[in-house]
């Protein structure tokens, strides 16, 4: 036998012998195979279920797009998307309930003319909003009027605002309750000094407890929204209700009467001049500012504010009526101007100038100038910002008044945010 | 000497790339509005406009004060400064209309995962952030018609 011959028997008979170690090789293989098969499909139906769970459950994004429409589908999220719903970020509206608080002290010297000096605690105005559904929200505001009250059993309690509010949507909302009037824009925009950039609020905006002959508080149902009107930005309020009496029953303060208040407001926020908003007001009502007289009062307002670019312009006219058949009349006009300008980030000096005017026939006539017993007032100040929560104020102002000299006043305050 | 002269060349070659800093403004992928005007931008961040073409409601998402973003914000978009806005946004609230919704978060990517995860929202972020993966599943806006980096895009 040669030796080649002898090469091919060996190989054939090693062939044969391990032929069947061959395919049980192969079957393990497949075996191996099809558990990473299998362990795969499982985790594919894992991955599977957890989308189906992703997409059916309500989401923190649903909560605050309750639109399902508006949700994006999960299935055309990028493969990084597990992980990054499992890491949602907190909603914004999680929280419905909200407060702010504006308080502010300071020093006066020479309030009235009088030549006192003195620190003085100004008014702590509570704010707090609650959206208890998704279009009602109730809008609390009450104010601690200190007025350096000597006890503290007498600090009044004043609720501002009280409000059940509808908002259907940005063209109808309606309020019910205790409502701010939209007489000019001071009146519904600012109140806490921490607010408003000067120490003062402008004298024709004076509130009624505080001597102001403007109706700036009533309580009815108020309607407002935006009039479709394109880059003009017209909005409207509709306010009915019952302002406050001064004289019915022996009283002296607050009597809300049915004394048919009724308030149309119209404004614009032209877009192409973003900060500016103009606006008319026209109010009447029944007012009885002592026991006997019923007066047909009526307000009209314009206004012209620009609040942008590090400016603030503020502008305001108001023609006040009082008349009763027999009684006489008085007329009440008079406007206020601001001017203030923010310099680098923090300072913000301002002016304003305060007028008004009283003059009437018959005893309303006699009687108009003792609510209005102010002429003009220039004043002028700083704002400096300390943080973002507190405002440091000073401003010097002249008075004049028929009943006295003219005098100059100066105060010093600190407004806060909390 | 030499020591000087390296770092005002450093200092000369790096103004340029800091003035050259751009931001981009980004909506959750579903949200059609991906064309925007400079006023409409501004509308939306000073409170103006609360509710995008479809009656959703606009949600901001914001960066904190101290982030180049929101500098960015409030110097060269809104022209105020950080009391100024935030008394801006209370006087809203205050005044009875809708508050803005607006949610503050610490970092770029934050905001982008943010606006993936909630419609309606919008944010303003550096536009070399969008090359972080959670910056990949947002719409960008167009400002003006521009994108960030095309010719005459204003938020840079």
């Amino acid at each position: 036998m040669k030796a080649s011959t002898l090469i091919r028997c060996v190989l054939a008979a090693a062939a044969i012998c391990a032929a069947p170690k061959l395919v049980v090789g192969q079957e393990r293989q497949d075996e191996i195979i099809i558990q990473k098969l299998l362990a795969r499909v499982e985790a594919l139906e894992r991955e599977v279920a957890a989308l189906k769970q992703t997409a059916t459950a309500p989401s923190h994004a649903q909560q605050v797009q309750p639109a399902p429409s508006d949700l994006a589908p999960v299935t055309t999220a990028p493969k990084q998307d597990t992980t990054v719903i499992a890491d949602l970020p907190e909603p914004p509206e999680a929280s419905r309930y909200a407060f702010h608080g504006y308080a502010d002290a300071g020093f006066v010297r020479n309030e009235d003319g009088l030549s006192d000096k003195r620190f003085e605690l100004g008014e702590v105005d509570l704010f707090a909003t609650a959206r208890i559904s998704p279009k009602l929200n109730v809008l609390v505001e009450a104010v601690l009027e200190t007025d350096n009250q000597l006890l503290v059993a007498s600090v009044p309690v004043n609720v501002e605002r009280l409000l059940l509010q509808y908002r259907q949507s940005d063209y109808f909302n309606l309020d019910i309750g205790s409502y701010r009037t939209a007489i000019g824009f001071y009146n519904t925009t600012l109140r806490g000094s921490w607010l408003q950039t000067s120490l003062t609020r402008p004298m024709l905006f004076t509130f009624e407890d505080d001597g102001g002959f403007l109706p700036l508080h009533n309580v009815g149902l108020s309607a407002n929204g935006k009039v479709p009107s394109g880059a003009l930005g017209l909005h409207y309020v509709v306010e009915v209700g019952s302002s406050r009496n001064y004289a019915q029953s022996g009283r002296t303060g607050l009597d809300f009467e049915q004394n048919a208040a009724v308030n149309v407001a119209l404004y614009a926020r032209p877009r192409l001049i973003p900060g500016l908003q103009i606006g008319v007001s026209s109010y009447h009502d029944r007012f009885s500012p002592g026991p006997g007289p019923n007066l047909a009062r009526s307000v009209w307002t314009a206004h012209a504010v620009y609040q942008a670019n590090r400016f603030e312009f503020l502008n305001e006219v108001v023609l006040a009526k009082f008349r009763e058949t027999g009684m006489g009349y008085g007329n009440i006009p008079g406007f206020y101007s601001q001017l203030g300008y923010r310099l680098g980030a923090n300072w913000t000096p301002y002016t304003r100038y305060d007028y008004v005017n009283v003059y009437g026939r018959g005893s309303v006539g006699q009687y108009a100038p003792q609510y209005v017993p102010w002429r003009t007032v220039f004043s002028g100040g700083l704002r400096y910002d300390l943080t973002e929560s507190v405002a440091l104020k000073f401003e010097l102002g002249r008075e004049t008044s028929p009943l006295q000299l003219p005098w100059i006043r100066a105060a010093l305050q600190v407004a806060f945010t909390f | 000497m030499r020591r000087v002269v390296i770092t005002l060349g450093l200092l000369i070659g790096c103004a340029p790339a800091a003035n050259l800093a751009s931001f981009a403004v980004v909506v959750h992928h579903s949200n059609p509005n991906t064309n925007l005007l400079f006023t409409d931008l501004r509308a939306f961040f000073t409170g103006d406009t609360k509710q995008w073409p479809n009656g959703s409601k606009v949600v901001l998402v914001e960066r904190d004060n101290a982030s180049s973003t929101h500098q960015f914000l409030l110097a060269r978009i809104l022209h105020m400064g950080v009391s100024e806005y935030k008394r801006r946004l209370a006087s809203i609230e205050f005044g009875g209309a809708a508050p803005v919704t607006l949610k503050i978060l610490n970092s770029e990517e934050a905001a982008c995962k943010f606006v993936f995860n909630v419609p309606g929202s919008i944010a303003l972020i550096e536009t070399d952030s969008l090359r972080f993966p959670e910056c990949s599943g947002v719409g960008i806006v167009r400002i003006d018609g521009q994108l960030p980096g095309q010719e005459g895009y204003r938020l840079r």
